[in-house]
Protein backbone atom coordinates (compact mmCIF):
# COMPACT_ATOMS: atom_id res chain seq x y z
CA UNK A 1 0.00 0.00 0.00
CA UNK A 2 1.26 3.49 -0.86
CA UNK A 3 2.12 5.80 2.11
CA UNK A 4 -0.37 8.45 1.05
CA UNK A 5 -3.26 6.01 1.10
CA UNK A 6 -2.18 4.63 4.47
CA UNK A 7 -2.04 8.07 6.04
CA UNK A 8 -5.48 8.97 4.61
CA UNK A 9 -6.90 5.81 6.08
CA UNK A 10 -5.35 6.53 9.47
CA UNK A 11 -6.64 10.10 9.41
CA UNK A 12 -10.15 8.92 8.57
CA UNK A 13 -10.01 6.34 11.35
CA UNK A 14 -8.87 9.01 13.81
CA UNK A 15 -11.82 11.20 12.88
CA UNK A 16 -14.22 8.34 13.38
CA UNK A 17 -12.71 7.48 16.76
CA UNK A 18 -12.86 11.08 17.95
CA UNK A 19 -16.43 11.43 16.74
CA UNK A 20 -17.47 8.22 18.46
CA UNK A 21 -15.77 9.41 21.63
CA UNK A 22 -17.71 12.68 21.56
CA UNK A 23 -21.00 10.86 21.05
CA UNK A 24 -20.24 8.41 23.84
CA UNK A 25 -19.36 11.21 26.22
CA UNK A 26 -22.52 13.07 25.40
CA UNK A 27 -24.92 10.22 25.78
CA UNK A 28 -23.30 8.12 28.46
CA UNK A 29 -20.99 10.12 30.64
CA UNK A 30 -23.40 13.09 31.00
CA UNK A 31 -26.21 11.02 32.52
CA UNK A 32 -26.99 12.36 36.00
CA UNK A 33 -26.00 9.97 38.69
CA UNK A 34 -29.11 10.68 40.81
CA UNK A 35 -32.58 12.01 39.94
CA UNK A 36 -33.26 15.69 40.82
CA UNK A 37 -34.76 16.23 44.26
CA UNK A 38 -38.48 16.92 44.35
CA UNK A 39 -40.99 17.62 47.12
CA UNK A 40 -42.66 14.27 46.54
CA UNK A 41 -41.44 11.19 44.75
CA UNK A 42 -44.86 10.85 43.09
CA UNK A 43 -45.83 12.80 39.98
CA UNK A 44 -47.68 16.07 40.64
CA UNK A 45 -51.49 15.66 40.79
CA UNK A 46 -53.48 16.25 37.63
CA UNK A 47 -55.64 19.38 37.95
CA UNK A 48 -57.34 21.85 35.63
CA UNK A 49 -54.07 23.65 35.15
CA UNK A 50 -50.51 22.89 36.20
CA UNK A 51 -48.89 21.82 39.45
CA UNK A 52 -45.19 22.60 39.48
CA UNK A 53 -43.01 19.58 40.30
CA UNK A 54 -40.77 22.00 42.18
CA UNK A 55 -42.33 25.11 43.82
CA UNK A 56 -40.77 28.24 42.40
CA UNK A 57 -39.35 31.10 44.48
CA UNK A 58 -40.61 34.51 43.33
CA UNK A 59 -38.42 37.57 42.91
CA UNK A 60 -38.69 39.76 46.04
CA UNK A 61 -40.74 42.89 45.59
CA UNK A 62 -42.53 45.39 47.78
CA UNK A 63 -46.19 45.62 46.80
CA UNK A 64 -48.88 47.67 48.56
CA UNK A 65 -51.88 46.10 50.28
CA UNK A 66 -55.40 47.50 50.41
CA UNK A 67 -54.69 49.25 53.70
CA UNK A 68 -51.90 51.13 51.98
CA UNK A 69 -49.17 49.21 53.81
CA UNK A 70 -46.09 47.64 52.21
CA UNK A 71 -46.51 43.97 51.38
CA UNK A 72 -43.39 41.84 50.94
CA UNK A 73 -42.98 38.28 49.70
CA UNK A 74 -42.58 37.06 53.30
CA UNK A 75 -46.17 38.19 53.88
CA UNK A 76 -47.29 35.33 51.64
CA UNK A 77 -45.71 32.79 54.01
CA UNK A 78 -47.51 30.92 56.75
CA UNK A 79 -50.62 30.16 54.71
CA UNK A 80 -51.64 29.07 51.24
CA UNK A 81 -52.51 31.95 48.93
CA UNK A 82 -54.98 32.01 46.06
CA UNK A 83 -54.14 34.91 43.79
CA UNK A 84 -56.24 36.40 41.00
CA UNK A 85 -55.00 39.13 38.66
CA UNK A 86 -57.72 41.65 37.81
CA UNK A 87 -58.90 45.23 38.24
CA UNK A 88 -61.84 47.10 39.70
CA UNK A 89 -62.96 48.75 36.46
CA UNK A 90 -63.58 45.32 34.97
CA UNK A 91 -67.37 45.04 34.79
CA UNK A 92 -68.00 41.37 34.16
CA UNK A 93 -65.08 38.94 34.35
CA UNK A 94 -63.55 40.11 37.64
CA UNK A 95 -66.78 40.34 39.66
CA UNK A 96 -67.64 36.86 38.47
CA UNK A 97 -64.20 35.54 39.44
CA UNK A 98 -64.39 37.07 42.92
CA UNK A 99 -67.88 35.68 43.43
CA UNK A 100 -66.52 32.28 42.46
CA UNK A 101 -63.54 32.64 44.80
CA UNK A 102 -65.84 33.63 47.65
CA UNK A 103 -67.69 30.41 46.99
CA UNK A 104 -64.41 28.48 46.95
CA UNK A 105 -63.49 30.06 50.28
CA UNK A 106 -66.74 28.90 51.87
CA UNK A 107 -66.28 25.43 50.45
CA UNK A 108 -62.68 25.11 51.67
CA UNK A 109 -63.60 26.43 55.13
CA UNK A 110 -65.96 23.49 55.47
CA UNK A 111 -63.86 20.92 53.72
CA UNK A 112 -60.43 21.67 55.21
CA UNK A 113 -60.93 24.08 58.14
CA UNK A 114 -57.39 23.48 59.44
CA UNK A 115 -55.71 24.69 56.27
CA UNK A 116 -55.07 28.43 56.33
CA UNK A 117 -55.82 30.09 52.99
CA UNK A 118 -55.79 33.79 52.09
CA UNK A 119 -57.23 35.33 48.94
CA UNK A 120 -55.67 38.16 46.95
CA UNK A 121 -56.82 40.29 44.06
CA UNK A 122 -53.63 41.62 42.49
CA UNK A 123 -54.33 44.69 40.41
CA UNK A 124 -53.26 44.84 36.78
CA UNK A 125 -54.33 48.50 36.80
CA UNK A 126 -52.12 50.36 39.30
CA UNK A 127 -52.95 53.69 37.64
CA UNK A 128 -56.60 53.53 38.70
CA UNK A 129 -56.68 50.94 41.48
CA UNK A 130 -55.66 52.78 44.63
CA UNK A 131 -55.45 50.79 47.89
CA UNK A 132 -58.67 52.44 49.04
CA UNK A 133 -60.48 51.50 45.86
CA UNK A 134 -59.18 47.93 46.10
CA UNK A 135 -60.24 47.68 49.74
CA UNK A 136 -63.83 48.73 49.01
CA UNK A 137 -63.94 46.34 46.05
CA UNK A 138 -62.47 43.12 47.50
CA UNK A 139 -64.22 43.36 50.86
CA UNK A 140 -67.52 43.67 49.02
CA UNK A 141 -67.11 40.09 47.81
CA UNK A 142 -65.72 38.75 51.09
CA UNK A 143 -64.69 40.61 54.21
CA UNK A 144 -61.48 38.60 54.38
CA UNK A 145 -60.29 39.20 50.81
CA UNK A 146 -57.14 41.23 50.24
CA UNK A 147 -56.09 43.56 47.46
CA UNK A 148 -52.56 44.23 46.27
CA UNK A 149 -51.18 46.91 44.00
CA UNK A 150 -47.70 48.30 43.40
CA UNK A 151 -45.44 49.61 40.70
CA UNK A 152 -46.18 48.48 37.17
CA UNK A 153 -42.78 46.73 36.79
CA UNK A 154 -43.26 44.81 40.07
CA UNK A 155 -46.80 43.77 39.17
CA UNK A 156 -45.74 42.76 35.67
CA UNK A 157 -42.89 40.66 37.03
CA UNK A 158 -45.18 39.00 39.57
CA UNK A 159 -47.63 38.12 36.81
CA UNK A 160 -44.97 36.86 34.43
CA UNK A 161 -43.24 34.74 37.07
CA UNK A 162 -46.52 33.09 37.93
CA UNK A 163 -47.53 32.45 34.32
CA UNK A 164 -50.01 35.28 33.84
CA UNK A 165 -50.20 38.18 31.41
CA UNK A 166 -51.99 41.49 31.27
CA UNK A 167 -52.17 44.05 28.51
CA UNK A 168 -52.73 47.72 29.33
CA UNK A 169 -53.66 49.60 26.14
CA UNK A 170 -51.39 52.50 25.28
CA UNK A 171 -52.30 56.04 24.41
CA UNK A 172 -55.67 56.02 26.10
CA UNK A 173 -57.48 59.35 26.10
CA UNK A 174 -60.17 58.43 28.58
CA UNK A 175 -60.11 56.67 31.92
CA UNK A 176 -62.51 54.04 30.60
CA UNK A 177 -59.98 51.68 29.07
CA UNK A 178 -60.26 47.91 29.40
CA UNK A 179 -57.38 45.60 30.25
CA UNK A 180 -57.11 42.09 28.84
CA UNK A 181 -55.66 39.76 31.43
CA UNK A 182 -55.12 36.12 32.29
CA UNK A 183 -57.80 34.73 34.52
CA UNK A 184 -55.82 32.04 36.31
CA UNK A 185 -56.14 31.21 39.98
CA UNK A 186 -52.51 31.19 41.07
CA UNK A 187 -51.61 29.07 44.09
CA UNK A 188 -48.73 30.02 46.37
CA UNK A 189 -47.68 27.56 49.06
CA UNK A 190 -47.07 28.34 52.76
CA UNK A 191 -43.44 29.16 51.89
CA UNK A 192 -44.73 31.87 49.57
CA UNK A 193 -43.56 29.95 46.51
CA UNK A 194 -45.48 29.32 43.32
CA UNK A 195 -47.04 25.87 43.68
CA UNK A 196 -49.64 25.67 40.93
CA UNK A 197 -51.74 27.55 38.40
CA UNK A 198 -55.42 26.66 38.11
CA UNK A 199 -56.65 27.65 34.65
CA UNK A 200 -60.12 28.95 33.73
CA UNK A 201 -63.04 28.37 33.75
CA UNK A 202 -63.39 28.48 37.50
CA UNK A 203 -66.30 26.36 38.59
CA UNK A 204 -66.01 26.77 42.39
CA UNK A 205 -66.42 23.03 43.08
CA UNK A 206 -63.62 22.22 40.63
CA UNK A 207 -61.27 24.86 42.03
CA UNK A 208 -61.87 23.62 45.58
CA UNK A 209 -61.25 20.02 44.52
CA UNK A 210 -58.07 20.95 42.65
CA UNK A 211 -56.79 22.94 45.61
CA UNK A 212 -57.46 19.97 47.90
CA UNK A 213 -55.39 17.76 45.56
CA UNK A 214 -52.51 20.25 45.64
CA UNK A 215 -52.51 20.40 49.44
CA UNK A 216 -52.78 16.62 49.74
CA UNK A 217 -49.80 16.13 47.44
CA UNK A 218 -47.66 17.91 49.98
CA UNK A 219 -48.40 15.56 52.85
CA UNK B 1 -116.74 57.01 18.96
CA UNK B 2 -115.69 55.70 15.57
CA UNK B 3 -112.43 57.62 15.81
CA UNK B 4 -111.62 56.08 19.17
CA UNK B 5 -112.50 52.64 17.90
CA UNK B 6 -110.35 53.15 14.83
CA UNK B 7 -107.45 54.42 16.91
CA UNK B 8 -107.78 51.47 19.26
CA UNK B 9 -107.84 49.09 16.30
CA UNK B 10 -104.72 50.67 14.85
CA UNK B 11 -102.99 50.49 18.22
CA UNK B 12 -103.99 46.85 18.65
CA UNK B 13 -102.73 46.02 15.17
CA UNK B 14 -99.42 47.76 15.72
CA UNK B 15 -98.94 45.96 18.99
CA UNK B 16 -99.70 42.66 17.35
CA UNK B 17 -97.32 43.37 14.48
CA UNK B 18 -94.43 44.24 16.77
CA UNK B 19 -95.19 41.33 19.10
CA UNK B 20 -94.79 38.91 16.21
CA UNK B 21 -91.58 40.36 14.77
CA UNK B 22 -89.75 41.89 17.70
CA UNK B 23 -87.28 39.96 19.83
CA UNK B 24 -88.47 39.11 23.33
CA UNK B 25 -86.34 40.16 26.28
CA UNK B 26 -86.32 37.50 28.99
CA UNK B 27 -84.81 37.57 32.51
CA UNK B 28 -83.05 40.93 32.31
CA UNK B 29 -80.82 41.78 35.27
CA UNK B 30 -78.00 44.09 36.21
CA UNK B 31 -75.24 43.10 38.59
CA UNK B 32 -75.28 45.45 41.59
CA UNK B 33 -72.07 47.44 41.56
CA UNK B 34 -69.38 47.07 44.22
CA UNK B 35 -68.51 50.36 45.93
CA UNK B 36 -66.79 52.99 43.79
CA UNK B 37 -67.00 50.98 40.58
CA UNK B 38 -68.12 53.17 37.65
CA UNK B 39 -68.68 50.36 35.15
CA UNK B 40 -71.56 47.93 35.26
CA UNK B 41 -72.81 44.90 33.38
CA UNK B 42 -76.35 44.09 32.28
CA UNK B 43 -77.54 40.70 31.12
CA UNK B 44 -80.64 39.40 29.34
CA UNK B 45 -81.76 36.58 27.06
CA UNK B 46 -82.90 37.86 23.68
CA UNK B 47 -85.31 35.55 21.90
CA UNK B 48 -85.47 36.21 18.19
CA UNK B 49 -88.90 36.84 16.69
CA UNK B 50 -90.08 35.69 13.28
CA UNK B 51 -87.54 37.86 11.52
CA UNK B 52 -83.79 37.90 12.10
CA UNK B 53 -82.65 41.10 13.77
CA UNK B 54 -79.56 42.72 15.22
CA UNK B 55 -78.92 44.49 18.49
CA UNK B 56 -77.04 47.59 17.43
CA UNK B 57 -76.79 49.57 20.63
CA UNK B 58 -78.37 50.66 23.87
CA UNK B 59 -78.65 53.61 26.17
CA UNK B 60 -79.70 54.40 29.68
CA UNK B 61 -80.02 57.42 31.92
CA UNK B 62 -77.80 55.99 34.64
CA UNK B 63 -74.67 55.72 32.49
CA UNK B 64 -72.82 57.93 30.04
CA UNK B 65 -72.96 55.17 27.45
CA UNK B 66 -73.77 51.52 26.93
CA UNK B 67 -71.77 49.18 24.73
CA UNK B 68 -72.28 45.58 23.68
CA UNK B 69 -69.25 43.60 24.85
CA UNK B 70 -68.00 40.10 24.41
CA UNK B 71 -65.30 38.27 26.33
CA UNK B 72 -63.07 35.69 24.76
CA UNK B 73 -60.25 33.50 26.17
CA UNK B 74 -57.40 33.56 23.73
CA UNK B 75 -53.74 32.61 24.22
CA UNK B 76 -54.05 32.53 27.99
CA UNK B 77 -55.66 35.96 28.21
CA UNK B 78 -59.28 37.03 28.59
CA UNK B 79 -60.06 39.73 26.06
CA UNK B 80 -62.98 42.07 26.57
CA UNK B 81 -64.04 43.68 23.31
CA UNK B 82 -66.83 45.99 22.17
CA UNK B 83 -69.07 44.73 19.37
CA UNK B 84 -70.77 46.88 16.76
CA UNK B 85 -73.81 44.66 16.80
CA UNK B 86 -75.08 41.34 18.01
CA UNK B 87 -77.00 39.11 15.58
CA UNK B 88 -80.33 37.82 16.84
CA UNK B 89 -81.37 34.99 14.50
CA UNK B 90 -85.08 34.32 14.10
CA UNK B 91 -86.52 31.94 16.68
CA UNK B 92 -83.16 31.61 18.47
CA UNK B 93 -82.19 32.66 22.00
CA UNK B 94 -79.08 34.72 22.47
CA UNK B 95 -78.10 34.81 26.11
CA UNK B 96 -76.06 37.67 27.53
CA UNK B 97 -74.59 36.17 30.72
CA UNK B 98 -71.58 36.57 33.06
CA UNK B 99 -68.34 35.56 31.41
CA UNK B 100 -69.78 36.04 27.92
CA UNK B 101 -71.63 38.77 26.07
CA UNK B 102 -73.00 41.58 28.17
CA UNK B 103 -74.12 45.18 27.99
CA UNK B 104 -71.37 47.26 29.53
CA UNK B 105 -72.59 50.35 31.33
CA UNK B 106 -69.82 52.91 31.11
CA UNK B 107 -69.51 55.98 33.27
CA UNK B 108 -72.18 55.13 35.81
CA UNK B 109 -73.55 58.25 37.42
CA UNK B 110 -74.19 56.43 40.66
CA UNK B 111 -73.85 53.00 42.23
CA UNK B 112 -76.56 50.48 41.41
CA UNK B 113 -78.13 48.88 44.46
CA UNK B 114 -80.13 45.66 44.71
CA UNK B 115 -83.86 46.26 44.64
CA UNK B 116 -83.89 49.13 42.18
CA UNK B 117 -84.87 48.87 38.54
CA UNK B 118 -83.01 50.55 35.71
CA UNK B 119 -84.50 51.13 32.27
CA UNK B 120 -82.20 50.39 29.36
CA UNK B 121 -83.39 51.18 25.84
CA UNK B 122 -82.17 48.48 23.46
CA UNK B 123 -81.80 49.47 19.83
CA UNK B 124 -82.58 46.83 17.22
CA UNK B 125 -81.97 47.20 13.50
CA UNK B 126 -85.53 46.18 12.57
CA UNK B 127 -87.54 46.23 15.78
CA UNK B 128 -86.33 49.69 16.67
CA UNK B 129 -85.98 51.02 20.19
CA UNK B 130 -87.25 48.76 22.97
CA UNK B 131 -87.38 49.90 26.60
CA UNK B 132 -86.55 47.13 29.05
CA UNK B 133 -86.73 47.24 32.84
CA UNK B 134 -83.59 45.68 34.33
CA UNK B 135 -83.81 44.80 38.03
CA UNK B 136 -80.56 45.30 39.93
CA UNK B 137 -79.61 42.07 41.66
CA UNK B 138 -76.96 41.29 44.26
CA UNK B 139 -73.61 40.69 42.61
CA UNK B 140 -72.69 37.97 45.02
CA UNK B 141 -74.34 35.26 42.93
CA UNK B 142 -73.13 34.39 39.46
CA UNK B 143 -76.61 33.55 38.26
CA UNK B 144 -78.90 35.23 40.75
CA UNK B 145 -82.45 34.14 41.22
CA UNK B 146 -84.97 36.43 39.60
CA UNK B 147 -87.86 37.77 41.66
CA UNK B 148 -90.24 35.62 39.61
CA UNK B 149 -88.47 32.40 40.66
CA UNK B 150 -89.60 32.73 44.26
CA UNK B 151 -93.19 33.28 43.26
CA UNK B 152 -93.25 30.20 41.06
CA UNK B 153 -92.04 27.98 43.88
CA UNK B 154 -94.95 28.76 46.20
Amino acid sequence: MKNKTLWSLLAAAAVVVVFAGVLAHHYIADRPSAPPTTISAAAPPAINGNVLPQPRTLTPAVLVDDDGNPFVNADFAGHWSLVYFGYTYCPDVCPLALVELASVKKSLAERMPDVAVEYYLVSVDPARDTPERLHAYVTYFDRGFHGLTGSLPDLTRFATETGSLFLIPEGQETTNYLISHSTNVTVLDPDGKLAAVITPPHEPATVAADFAKIVASRD
Amino acid sequence: MARTAFATLLLALSCTASAVDAPKLVDPWIRATPPQVPTGAAYVTIQGGDAADKLTGAKTNVAAKVEIHTTKQQDGVMHMMPMDSLAIPAHSAVKLAPGGEHLMLIGLKRGLTPGETVTITLQFEHAGAVDVAFPVLDARASEPEHPGDHMNNH
